[in-house]
């Protein structure tokens, strides 16, 4: 009995990991859907396996470009950790195209990013925040001579706030 | 005819199976989330501290999870006069605290009820989650609920959880098994709905994106042929995985293929952990030999998947 209500509760579980991977939406908003959304979240059921698919994408990359009092300036991006780290705040950055429309929010995370990379530097007066996508050719354009290149996607300069 | 087809599905989910591929499951997932707590601890609250790169509120605006995170947690904590960083160091602490004893299998089912709450509350509807954490999600998920300790424990060791073949092995090793059957197979549909798999694009552009690439394949362009039938074999292995891994005689080339090609993710694409964590999440399901040894001594080596008993009882 305890072997029957476990395959059965496995398999309902593979149903929704299914419907997770068909990228389907589970209709209706009423405590039964809520749940059962709820439940699919927690265990993951809900996934869905789009890696690289069903096409490559352009990458996002944000750059930090200093200015001291001095007038020095020096940079640091988002590509400059450990591999693991690097692919976190790739996914942090892409969550600018996903608020593209939303210029508010964009301009927040702009600042709330070059608020902590400022707070590294703390001789620098001004931080530039650039936000580049990387344009690929394709082979045959590669081969007709055009060649990779990062493409300005977003601007914003930030300065520190003076002491009072 | 009905009654083989009801043995058939009885041996199918319930003939005892050993929880050596759970094991085996379970001490690479630990592995893998103690080198990446290794390199994100230095930069654990840059990603997910109120004062990171995404401050106050603002985390609140990318999370579309219904589940509590990490910034809810802190707020609800906050009434009481907790302090977030006293909530990221207690999670912290019990994060490695669980990987260590799921790794040695020491209390090994609320090791896993520990990481599993740990897991969901920092990358559930995170920023900064991605396929790694995803399939983390998933094995730890699984962890709650299956014989994880039953193999290659401290727990079998001391004698406080029996290593016997069970039934809830083998239903647990089933629904892993259909659980990355289905994963592959969309990923492999969905790529397959997109021109670039087809005409190699996606290969060309995945080897040439700067966070990924590992080394120079701008070479590529001349031999256009090469990348197609990168992109070709990806669609094949991933649509193929669920007809390969069920037929015995296809399970360990399918097996072989599928570990190439997340070894071409971990040299090429650099996607280490997510890489390793796929490799492991197969090989635990379908590579290791889940057949009680005595049941093996009768019926010798017949590849990985288990005969019938009614072909066992003929021979």
């Amino acid at each position: 009995m305890k072997l029957r209500i476990a395959i059965t509760a496995g398999l309902l579980h593979l149903v929704l990991v299914i419907i997770g991977a068909a990228e389907l939406n589970l209709p209706g908003d009423n405590f039964a859907a809520r749940a059962i959304r709820f439940y699919a979240s927690l265990s993951a059921a809900n996934a869905n396996y789009s890696f690289f698919a069903p096409s490559v994408g352009s990458p996002l990359r944000a750059t930090f470009h200093f200015t001291d009092a001095d007038g020095r300036q020096y940079s640091e991006d988002t590509d400059a950790q450990a591999r693991e780290v690097t692919l976190r705040f790739g996914n942090m950055v892409d969550a600018f195209r996903n608020k593209i429309d939303n210029e508010p929010v964009r301009r927040s995370i702009a600042a709330s990013w070059s608020g902590r990379v400022l707070a590294k530097y703390p001789a620098a007066t001004k931080v530039r925040f650039v936000l580049d996508e990387y344009q690929i050719p394709t082979m045959a354009e590669y081969r007709a001579g055009q060649t990779m290149s990062w493409k300005e996607d977003y601007v914003a300069q930030f300065e520190r706030r003076r002491k009072p | 005819m009905k009654q083989k087809l009801i043995a058939d599905w009885n041996s199918f989910w319930t003939k005892p199976a050993s929880a050596k591929p759970l094991a085996v499951l379970r001490i690479a997932t630990a592995l893998i989330l103690l080198v990446q707590a290794y390199f994100v601890a230095p930069h654990f609250l840059e990603i997910y501290g109120s004062d990171g790169v995404l401050q106050g509120a603002l985390r609140a605006q990318f999370d579309n999870s219904p589940v509590p995170g990490i910034y809810e947690l802190a707020n609800w904590f906050a009434r009481f006069g907790v302090t977030e960083m006293t909530i990221l160091a207690g999670l912290a602490a019990l994060y490695l605290y669980a990987v260590v004893s799921l790794l040695l299998g020491r209390h090994t089912r609320m090791a896993a009820v520990l990481l599993w709450l740990c897991h969901v509350t920092l990358s559930t509807g995170h920023v900064s989650s991605y396929g790694l954490d995803t399939f983390v999600s998933i094995i730890l998920f699984y962890f709650l609920w299956m014989p994880v300790g039953a193999a290659y424990s401290l727990d079998v060791a001391s004698g406080r959880t029996e290593s016997e073949p069970s039934a809830e092995a083998r239903v647990s090793l089933r629904i892993l098994q259909l659980h990355l059957s289905i994963a592959y197979l969309a990923c492999g549909l969905d790529k397959a709905a997109g021109i670039q798999w087809w005409n190699g694009e996606a290969i060309w552009r995945s080897l040439l994106l700067p966070v990924y690439a590992h080394g120079d394949f701008t070479w590529l362009a001349r031999f256009p042929l090469l990348a197609k039938l990168a992109g070709w074999g990806t669609l094949l292995v991933e649509c193929g995985y669920p007809v390969g891994m069920w037929f015995p005689r296809l399970r360990k080339l399918t097996l072989v293929s599928i570990i190439g090609l997340h070894l071409g993710i971990f040299f090429f694409l650099g996607l280490h952990l997510f890489a390793l964590v796929m490799m492991a999440f197969s090989f635990s399901a379908f590579g290791v030999n889940a057949e009680p040894e005595a049941a093996l001594e009768t019926e010798g080596w017949r590849g990985l998947i288990p005969l019938p008993v009614r072909r066992t009882l003929v021979r």
